[in-house]
């Protein structure tokens, strides 16, 4: 079958006024995409992947954002060309929702709260196909029935507020499919969503482009997403295509060392790694220049594989050492509802009768999809949430039970590790005195000197610079904001530290990183661990043993390989498959399992 | 600390680009001058501006004449401080006489009295003794921005009363300050029924307008307090905290749901370090926009119990009061003497106004909060 | 003052008497709030007592006795003026039009003027004309509203009479040549725009902050990407979503916004609940400045009441708590 052009990107820069001047966001980008294609447009935050979407749409914001060069060419059905960085405003919205649709990352806020879901989608279908208002609520009825809303007559009728993030995604594809457009472009549709959702979306999309044959632009951070749904390629970095290909050569013959190190960093589902390969494993960078090292994937990535024998040694190692810590019949409830007297009668059951015990020098992983009341059992444990019963043993003694002063005490050995680097260090004070504080608050060490040198140990430690010791939070990157927290956890030397989704907000690349300083100082501070995760793939490179939770209970707990490969409850079964593998061979199914209906 | 927060310098710097915000703070600065230097830069330097020369009554901006000093009899002069007559001025012990005509004769002086602009001039004769001659026999004043019903000068009555504008702002931001970073942190912090309380305090206040709540307190409790500027303090301290502790509340609802506020409680810091340490000095920039604004609606308020005649007691000069001043000439033709006291307080409101936005926008401050 | 120059011993003994005067500061305040309580505690056996309710004079069911003291239903009493002697709630009722027209009008006005400019300002963020908009009401504000009053009396009803047909004084509210009440709808027009002013500053900036987080709202952009024309976009989707913040703080505000009717009257000599109010306090009628200070705070109360139910309605999202 011939493929048909449908939309060529020549050229294209878009800029952003700063302080500074104008910087490129989009900086000389080039690709094409043909008419039932689905191309993947992968990158990190700040590779323009997102601008780029949007320059096509025309609805970069101006001020102070701009397309400041290049061509966007659309091809009709009826083979004229049109150059959309050229149309008036007028013109541009003729193809908005009608040729060229769109979906957003955030289905939260992406939908108007104030309206109905259905006036939001006939709303479109009236414009563009000139419809009645009731002809238009048909088609919206069959569109929430094609993206297979539960209850498509109720959603009809329902505000935005009143559907799960799931539901909302459905609006929002159902919107932008239902005038059949010729493009669908979808930024990171599902980044938002849990894993189980994130793979029935991807399922519905799937389904979605065979049926209307559009074709569509996926942008995502994620390549395991990539694997699932694209045909082709395209990775950017700081604004500029780096590569592009078709998804199979990508994935099996990556020639970038960028593309490289993306693929490698991932944390790898099948083996154990002792560490994870990161980006200076690939490549440098000088004076803006990639200088590209001679290692390829595989072999970065062999490296460091553990062998089983080992794993089971330090299993047995660990399971016959010292208990440290004994969460016994946990249940921390919150109040929901109350009566007129102020007396709760239903209460969120967040942690729900939670028992298990932690090895001294393990690392216990707990996964589980948002509200499974992973966060919320970190917080009962260092009393930074209040339990309803049960006990928490701390070398035998029950956190539960202490007094203000005693648990002051019991700070000193157990710390944590939040998830958002923005926002958990003091805006208002140098990352010095951040990681000093806790030492003065305790009394520890003689005095502010020694205090201070000691801050400056712990800067080294976790990989930052003395001299950065008097700047403040916002002038650091996430991943660098990520290590200060670090230090500043360490600074009252603990032995036991909960790391609460502390790599969720970073990019992949930088997660390798401190993941890996995350095991370095396991290693060198003999330090026990729980680890908080949605990411079920993280969870299992750091951890001995894995904990499943779902609905405030505990589903499964075991070795972290052994759930992997032999889950026994069914909840953990569709975790473990929604999980998007980005492995060869599932691509080179899917792609065999596409053939005949192109 | 060891290098100056960056983010002072950040705001500092898009403050300054902001024009009208600069023009406010320089006429906040030049106000402040004046009111430090009130009884130095007013040509009639006596308490409370009060030289009164009822010849002169409502004269307009710009008219100038001739004066004899005649002194006054029994008066019993105190001896005060230097300090003192920097701050309240420097009473005199002659009362000033306008002339159009001087003549000397010997040991008196023959003058052709001044009586009003539509009245015919009068001779007299003063004896040289019972004239004050320090400065000369005869001196000369120009009133450059005219002369109230009283003959005094208008100008002099402005500067000083930019005092009172100033201190009863001054004192309302910090009461409501206090009041409202204190109520609104607890009930931000600590949430559950404390807050319930303070919310129900805050809506309750919230309804009551302060010129209201000055007069119920004038009508209600007036016996039991004297000052009227202490009546206008706790009117505009009990409504105005309300604005403070509601934002305050706000931004505290925020903060502590940042992780950094967790991570205090994890590392055993106290809600005493936690707030005041942690959370208080992230809140600091739109407490700053808000209490602008307050010191600016405090101004206000001030001139507008003056003008009902709630405000500070004559003779000592206040905005608002001079302007009630004028409220009968309103169909005369010398309505054009209210302006000078309205511009004056529209002035200074303006320039709290523009500085508080100047803030906002510097530091970044969503909307308004209240 | 009530006697004028002719007051002998006992009729000022009287007088002290019917008002209290005789007791102490406290107690008359406890009186007060006895009087204006529907539910409240007297002594019906003693005439002379304060709180003796006269059986021929008041309303009131006796709900049962404490003591010497009866608790009763009845309705709430603001007293007597000093001055004429009347009911206070009477003296009042007869001024609450004339304000309550004055407030509504100046409202309505401000409001439409203060969201069409903060819509237009917000549009053309950074523009002269945003520039502009935003320096005027902050001007605007900035102004005391018995100045504003005062230049709008003497420019439009004073200098330009001739010009306008308008006076600087006089009320909604007038008696003419045959002592018949009639309305004259001119006089509203300066007091008005000089109530008018400050509100229509303070909404310009309200919607204007509000219109601009909107704009920046991912739904706006998803409107935009539906292909919806600019004005849908702004009318439809951003000012229904603007508009709801700006009528929590407009309701927030008005209590501050309508206090400046005390001075417009007092300046235009409209004669309303404000001017009644100021001109008592100068006559030292305590009992009408007090019963005008509580009405006033009773409509704020209400009002508030009011818009958050009108909140709960617009904003699907909110739901009135019982």
């Amino acid at each position: 079958m011939e493929k048909k052009l449908l939309l060529e990107v020549k050229n294209l820069v878009t800029e952003f006024k700063t302080d500074d001047g104008y910087v490129k966001a989009v900086n000389d980008v080039s690709f094409t995409l043909y008419r039932g294609e689905t191309i993947g447009i992968v990158g990190e935050s700040g590779s323009g992947k997102s601008v780029t979407s949007l320059s096509i749409m025309r609805l970069i914001p101006n001020p102070p954002g701009r397309i400041a060069s290049g061509q966007i060419i659309y091809h009709t059905k009826d083979g004229k060309q049109i150059d959309l960085t050229k149309l008036s405003e007028e013109d541009m919205r003729k193809y908005r929702g009608n040729e060229i649709s769109m979906i957003f990352q955030e289905p939260m806020t992406s939908l108007n709260p104030v309206f109905t879901c259905g006036d939001q989608v006939a709303e479109a279908i009236m414009l563009h196909q000139k419809k009645t208002k009731k002809e238009a609520n048909e088609i919206t009825l069959k569109m929430f029935e094609k993206v297979k809303l539960p209850n498509p007559q109720r959603v009809l009728d329902a505000y935005p507020h009143q559907l799960s993030g799931g539901q909302k995604q459905r609006v929002m594809i159902a919107m932008a499919m239902s005038c059949n457009p010729n493009i669908l472009i979808a930024d990171e549709p599902t980044t938002a969503l849990d894993v189980t959702v994130q793979a029935t979306i991807l399922d519905l999309m799937n389904q979605l482009r065979n049926e209307i044959e559009s074709s569509v632009i996926f942008i995502t951070h994620d390549l395991g997403v990539i694997a699932e749904i694209a045909d082709r390629v395209i990775v950017m970095y700081k604004g500029k295509i780096v590569e592009q290909g078709a998804v199979l050569d990508i994935f099996s013959d990556p020639k970038h060392p960028y593309t490289k190190s993306l693929l490698a960093c991932r944390p790898p589902l099948k083996i154990r790694l002792r560490k994870l390969p990161t980006v200076v494993d690939f490549m440098r960078e000088e004076n803006g220049q990639i200088i590209e090292l001679p290692t390829s994937v595989s072999e970065a990535i062999n490296a460091q594989v553990i062998s089983k024998a080992e794993t089971d040694a330090r299993r047995e190692r660990l399971l016959t050492g010292k208990t440290l810590l004994e969460v016994k019949n946990l249940k921390t409830w919150f109040p929901s509802k109350k009566n007129f007297f102020g007396k709760t009668t239903d209460w969120v059951k967040a942690v729900d009768d939670v028992s298990f015990n932690v090895q001294e020098g393990e690392t216990l992983g707990l996964v589980g999809e948002s509200g499974c009341g992973k966060t919320t059992l970190g917080r009962t444990i260092l009393r930074l949430a209040p339990a309803e019963s049960g006990e928490i043993l701390f070398e035998g003694k029950n956190l539960l039970d202490m007094n203000a002063s005693d648990l002051k005490d019991m700070r000193r050995h157990m710390q944590i590790i939040f998830q958002d680097p923005y926002s958990s260090l003091n805006p208002r004070m140098t990352i010095g005195n951040a990681i000093q504080e806790p030492m003065s608050v305790h009394g520890i060490y003689e005095n502010e000197k020694v205090r201070k040198e000691k801050v400056i140990e712990l800067l080294e430690k976790v990989n930052m610079k003395p001299e950065q010791y008097s700047r403040y939070p916002h002038e650091f990157s996430g991943g660098q904001r990520q290590r200060i927290c670090i230090a500043r956890a360490l600074a009252l030397n603990p032995r036991f530290i909960i790391c609460d989704e502390s790599v969720s907000a970073l990019d992949v690349s930088v997660q390798a990183q401190v993941l890996n300083l995350l095991i370095h100082l396991r290693e060198e501070f003999k330090f026990t661990y729980i680890f908080i995760s949605h990411d079920l793939s993280v969870v299992k490179f750091m951890s001995d043993r894995m904990v499943v939770m779902n609905k405030g209970k505990i589903e499964e707990m075991g070795a972290a390989d052994e759930i992997y490969n032999n889950p026994q409850q069914d909840y953990t079964k569709r975790l473990i498959n929604a999980i998007p593998k980005g492995e060869l061979e599932h691509i080179r199914q899917r792609i065999t399992n596409l053939q005949p209906t192109i | 600390m060891s290098s100056s927060d960056s983010l002072n310098q950040k705001t500092w710097k898009r403050f300054k680009r902001n024009g009208s915000a600069m023009v406010g703070l320089v006429i906040i600065l030049l106000c402040l001058i004046l009111a430090v230097f009130a009884y130095q830069i007013a040509p009639d330097g006596t308490p409370d501006a009060n030289e009164q020369v009822l010849e002169l009554e409502t004269h307009p901006p710009g008219f100038k004449t001739d004066f004899v000093k005649v002194k006054r009899q029994n008066s019993a002069q105190e001896k005060l401080g230097f300090l003192n007559h920097f701050f309240f001025g420097t009473p005199v012990n002659y009362s000033l006489v306008p002339v159009v005509k001087t003549t000397e004769k010997g040991d008196s002086v023959q003058c052709t009295l001044y009586k009003g602009l539509h009245f015919q001039g009068e001779e007299k004769t003063f004896a040289k003794a019972d004239l004050d001659s320090e400065n000369g026999l005869v001196i000369s004043k120009k009133y450059i921005l005219g002369t109230d019903r009283f003959g005094r000068d208008i100008l002099s009555r402005l500067i000083i009363g930019v005092r009172v504008s100033l201190f009863v702002g001054l004192i309302a931001v910090l009461i409501s300050l206090v009041i409202g970073v204190f109520l609104g942190a607890l009930a931000g912090y600590f949430r559950g029924w404390v807050d319930e309380g303070i919310m129900w305090l805050i809506n309750v206040f919230w309804a009551i307008p302060t010129l209201l709540l000055a007069m119920g307190l004038y009508v209600g409790v007036g016996g039991l307090i004297e000052s009227k500027l202490l009546l206008i303090f706790i009117a505009v301290g009990l409504t105005m905290w309300v604005d403070v502790a509601r934002l305050v509340r706000g931004q505290f609802i925020l903060l502590r749901e940042m992780e950094f506020v967790t991570a205090s409680s994890s590392l055993g810091y106290s809600h005493m370090r936690t707030i005041f340490i942690h959370i208080l000095p992230n809140a600091m920039g739109p407490i700053i926009v808000v209490a602008c604004s307050n010191f600016a609606n405090a101004i206000l308020v001030e001139s507008g119990l003056s003008f009902i005649g709630l405000g500070i007691q004559p003779p000592a000069p206040s905005w608002g009061g001079m302007l009630n001043e004028y409220r009968d000439f309103i169909d005369s033709s010398k309505a054009f003497l209210a302006l000078a006291p309205g511009l004056a307080i529209m002035i200074l409101v303006l320039a709290f106004n523009l500085v508080g936005n100047g803030l906002r926008d510097a530091l970044d401050v969503k909307g308004k909060t209240s | 003052m009530t006697l004028g120059q002719r007051a002998d011993t006992a009729s000022v003994q009287a007088i002290e008497r019917e008002f209290r005067l005789n007791q102490p500061w406290y107690k008359r305040l406890y009186f007060y709030f006895n009087d204006l309580s529907p539910v409240s505690a007297h002594k019906l056996n003693d005439e002379n007592h304060p709180t003796y309710l006269a059986p021929n004079q008041a309303h009131f069911v006796k709900l049962f006795t404490v003591g010497e003291k009866t608790i009763v239903l009845k309705k709430p009493d603001l007293g007597r003026s000093f001055q004429s002697r009347r009911k206070v709630s009477e003296v009042l009722s007869e001024k609450v039009f004339a304000t309550a027209i004055l407030a509504l009008f100046a409202m309505l006005i401000a409001s439409v003027i203060g969201i069409v400019i903060g819509v237009f300002a917000a549009l053309r963020q950074y523009s002269f004309w945003d520039n502009f908009i935003l320096t005027s009401s902050v001007i605007g504000i900035s102004q005391p509203a018995f100045f504003s009053a005062f230049l709008i009396a003497i420019i439009f009803g004073y200098y330009l009479s001739a010009l306008t047909g308008l006076n600087h004084q006089g009320s909604l509210v007038v008696l003419n040549d045959y002592g018949d009440e009639v309305i004259v709808w001119k006089n509203l027009i300066l007091p008005v725009i000089a109530l008018g002013i400050r509100p229509v500053g303070i909404i310009a900036q309200l919607t204007r902050a509000s219109m601009l987080d909107v704009l920046s709202q991912d739904y706006v952009r998803t409107a935009r990407a539906k292909g919806l024309s600019y004005y849908k976009v702004v009318f439809k989707h951003a000012l229904r979503n603007a508009l709801n913040p700006v009528l929590t703080s407009i309701s927030g505000w008005l209590a501050a916004l309508l206090t400046g009717a005390y001075f417009i009257e007092t300046v235009f000599n409209y004669d309303g609940l404000g001017l009644q109010t100021v001109n008592s306090l100068k006559n030292f009628d305590f009992p009408v400045v007090m019963g005008g200070v509580l009405f006033v705070a009773v409509v704020f109360v209400i009002v508030n009441i009011f818009t958050d139910i009108l909140y709960s309605l617009l904003d699907p999202r909110v739901v009135i708590k019982g």
